[in-house]
């Protein structure tokens, strides 16, 4: 597999009050091309400053970086690096610039320097990539929540990058909201082949994930698939995470002497499980 | 009753109708949870029940007093009840931690030793070391930090009511943990406690009455588990049920007889202890 | 708050819409430059004649044009009674101490106050027919030539795009924060008018906050997206005028010279 993300020794310190809080401590991170991977830990484990240097928001203070072959540290990489990989944030409010769909979707666009002619045409096959077709001229304040995150994506969309990073995106968001994301990313994971990197603290969404980089406290404490990441209670636990709903009573059944024959990590698959045993 | 809606009616300003002739009545003590899609008038209801906004049809009673009408005391209503917004760490702005949490009680009457022992044990209550904390700026803690302090400035005032709007939202697993142990504590020392969240899950643990809206009415009102039982009826309003009702109800169609009325993981738990004894030992 | 600024953008299609955002802020300016200087009922009845036709050119909800000034009726009430009893105290129709009721007092408060209004009606529907992005790129546009002057005009056109955005969502933002902090007990509607100063801070603070939060997750995003400065951009190539937008000019400019000559 190509290599799109390849990062060793990242270090990142915050300056507070005068000394220095470490956020990332010697971090190393690979990612191939159209995968789908989630980096998983509690709030303030280093995950959101991690993933903020695949585009260069935050100036590289120690160790190595190369995106789509791109070394991050070159000033002269970082505007090419961003149309590469881009960003849908967590507050769907803090993101436009524009008050009207379609002009806050050319907003990248114009950034390029795409003629003006080829940006109207980008604009609607972006609206028609998140399922918004009609949306062109609504004004971003009456959308609900998962529908603003989707004009957002759009709007990266539009410069078809390769990558693209989901920052908590569905934080903020209703569980109706929450979905609609979600199968987007799920689409354009499947069909689109783009790379996904989803940042989250969410254990059932890491579940829909080729690869689980579990984060606590700035170091990465593994990588792995989700089978091999969220089955591990003690891991999960040393992350300050719990494991999702299905893994637990994996667990507590196992605890009163019941073993299922495998550590299930969906509903689904518990229900397979708990009927395969009686 | 404690808190009473007599056919309650809200819009707002040029907007349609959000909530249409709600009657309602909660007992004191209770814990009650309500669910329903974005838009469905539950932070409406809310706002309305402490006061902060006014029906434009209807009565909102609270200890049986009209809490609208011009001879109520309002001081008195926030003295009863305590509301806590969605993100409440977003409305700190107090030098030090101590006078951000003392801020509801400054026109309480109580005098300067006992508005400190109120401030010590909220912040307490919220896991936190008094004198470690008392003069840190709130503005510089960390997120969850800061909304344990706005949640403590809430209950130093304390309420006998207690309204929480998403309270949950951002937080991770354990963060959300914590959070329900507090209010199951709260609720159990007899504050009443209402709840409108998304987390099926979260309310499935705590609350012992759910009331669903939709469109601005009540569409289910009862306990968890009669609420949570019919599935499609609860997909069609756009809210969720929690994790151990789903399983269990995939079970039952799969012909496992798990207790019908399980909505708790360890309701499940216990099901599926009995139904699997003795299989699967190693 | 949301609407006393920026009157809020109802997507349509009749005449205005169809009209050149250039062409539109010109004859703004023009019709504010003739407000301005009338002072006969004559002329204000022309002007409210030329406003009423380009409301129903339009095509909007009267509601709309209106906008906040019904809320605002104790604002103007204030502007006229400061004029009716300040203005001078020469002829005095009514004295009572520092305040002179006059008749040319009298008359200055109804003229600003009738200014006011037609001035805001104006705007709102200027900005009811007109997307903010078209708005400010149409200032832009017509403010270039002072990029001779180095005025860095770009910059000032995307700061302002994007501030107009601020406006509503602060807006809401401050109302939650107004009632959590009455919810608390903040004292806002008090008759001591020390404890209502005081009672800003627990309003004042978040919002500031917010909006730095805001301002500090946008500039995130917008360099995400590739933003470098404002002038290596696609900039519209701005449309040609058609023959309704010099129609339209011409005929409010005509308009406008003769509300002036008629004065007096």
């Amino acid at each position: 597999m190509v290599m799109v993300i390849e990062g060793t020794g990242l270090g990142y310190s915050y300056e507070f009050d005068g000394s220095a809080v470490l956020a990332l401590e010697d971090v190393d991170i690979t990612i191939g091309k159209g995968e789908f991977v989630t980096i998983l830990g509690q709030n303030g484990s280093g995950k959101s400053t991690l993933v903020k240097h695949l585009n260069a928001l935050l100036p590289i203070q120690k160790g190595h970086l190369c995106v789509e072959g791109l070394d991050v540290r070159l000033q002269d990489n970082i505007w090419k690096l961003r149309r590469l990989c881009g960003m849908v944030f967590q507050n769907p409010d803090n993101q436009f610039v524009s008050s009207i769909v379609e002009e806050d979707i050319a907003f990248g666009l114009e950034n390029y320097g795409v003629p003006q002619e080829t940006i109207a045409k980008k604009v609607k096959e972006a609206l028609h990539s998140v399922g918004m077709d009609d949306f062109g001229k609504r004004a971003l304040n009456t959308l609900s929540g998962g529908q603003k995150q989707r004009v957002a994506l759009a709007g990266v969309l539009a410069l078809d990058p390769d990558i693209i990073v989901f920052d908590e995106a569905t934080a903020m968001l209703d569980p109706q909201g929450r979905e609609e994301v979600l199968n987007m990313i799920n689409d354009l994971h499947k069909k689109e082949h783009k790379t996904i990197v989803m940042i989250s603290h969410y254990v059932d969404e890491a579940v829909l994930a080729d690869r689980i980089y579990l984060i606590h406290k700035g170091k990465i404490l593994k990588n792995g698939t989700p089978q091999e990441i969220l089955t591990n209670y003690a891991l999960m636990r040393s992350a300050g995470l719990l494991p999702p709903i299905p893994v637990l009573l994996y667990y507590d059944l196992k605890a009163s002497g019941i073993t299922l024959s495998s550590c299930p990590l969906t509903n689904e698959e518990l229900v397979e499980e708990i009927c395969r045993l009686s | 009753m404690q808190i009473e809606l007599e056919e309650v009616s809200y819009a707002y300003e040029e907007g349609p109708v959000v909530l249409k002739n709600i009657d309602l009545s909660i007992e004191e003590g209770s814990f009650v949870g309500f669910m329903g899609r974005t838009g469905c008038g539950k932070t409406t209801l809310i706002q309305l029940i402490a006061g902060l906004l006014v029906p434009f049809e209807g009565k909102v009673l609270i200890d049986g007093k009209d809490i609208n009408s011009k001879k109520y005391d309002r001081s008195e209503l926030r003295r009863k009840v305590g509301v806590v917004f969605q993100y409440p760490e977003y409305q700190l702005f107090e030098t030090t931690v101590e006078k951000d949490v003392a801020f509801g009680l400054k026109y309480s009457g109580l005098d300067r030793e006992d508005i400190r022992q109120r401030v010590k044990e909220a912040l307490e209550t919220m896991g936190f070391c008094f004198e470690n904390i008392r003069l840190q700026s709130p503005l510089a803690l960390s997120g969850g930090e800061k909304r344990r302090v706005a949640i403590a400035g809430v209950l130093a005032v304390k309420p006998k009511i207690l309204l929480f709007d998403e309270p949950v939202a951002g937080l991770d697993p354990l963060g959300r943990e914590s959070f329900l142990q507090l209010l199951s504590h709260l609720n159990n020392e007899g504050t009443t406690i209402i709840m409108v969240s998304h987390n099926a899950d979260a309310l499935a643990e705590c609350a012992k009455r759910l009331i669903v809206l939709e469109n601005g009415r009540i569409a289910q009102d009862g306990t968890v588990s009669k609420v949570f039982f019919d599935i499609d009826y609860m997909k069609s309003l756009h809210v969720g049920v929690s994790t151990a009702r789903l399983v269990s109800d995939m079970l039952l169609h799969e012909g496992i007889a798990v207790t019908k009325d399980t909505v708790r993981y360890d309701q499940l738990l216990c099901s599926l202890r009995t139904i699997l004894k003795g299989k699967g030992s190693l | 708050m949301k609407d006393l600024l920026v009157g809020r953008f109802i997507p349509g299609k009749s005449l205005l819409y169809q009209l050149d955002a250039r062409v539109k802020l010109v004859s703004l300016l023009l019709l504010l430059l003739a407000i301005i200087m009338a002072e006969t009922a004559r002329q204000y009845l022309l002007l409210l004649g030329a406003i009423g036709m380009i409301l129903v050119l339009s095509a909007i909800p009267v509601r709309a044009a209106l906008g906040s000034l019904v809320r605002m009726w104790q604002f103007f009430l204030i502007v006229f009674l400061m004029n009716a009893f300040f203005f001078t105290d020469a002829n005095p129709l009514w004295t009572w101490g520092i305040f002179h009721l006059s008749f040319q007092g009298l008359a200055q408060g109804a003229n600003v106050v009738v200014r006011i209004l037609l001035v805001m009606v104006l705007s709102n529907i200027l900005t009811c027919t007109t997307a903010p992005m078209e708005i400010t790129f149409a200032g832009e546009r017509l403010l270039r030539p002072l990029g001779c002057l180095h005025v860095p005009v770009e910059e000032v056109a995307m700061i302002v795009s994007v501030a107009i955005q601020f406006i509503p969502i602060l807006g809401e933002e401050a109302q939650m924060i107004r009632k959590a902090q009455i919810a608390r007990g903040a004292r806002f509607e008090s008759k001591n008018l020390l404890e209502r100063a005081t009672s800003l801070f627990p309003l004042v603070i978040p919002l500031f906050l917010a909006a730095f939060r805001r301002a500090d997750e946008l500039s995130l995003a917008m360099e995400a997206r590739g933003y470098k400065n404002a002038r290596e951009r696609t900039r519209k190539r701005p449309e040609p005028l058609h023959a309704k937008d010099y129609l339209f000019l011409g005929s409010i400019l005509l308009l406008s010279l003769f509300s002036v000559s008629i004065r007096g």
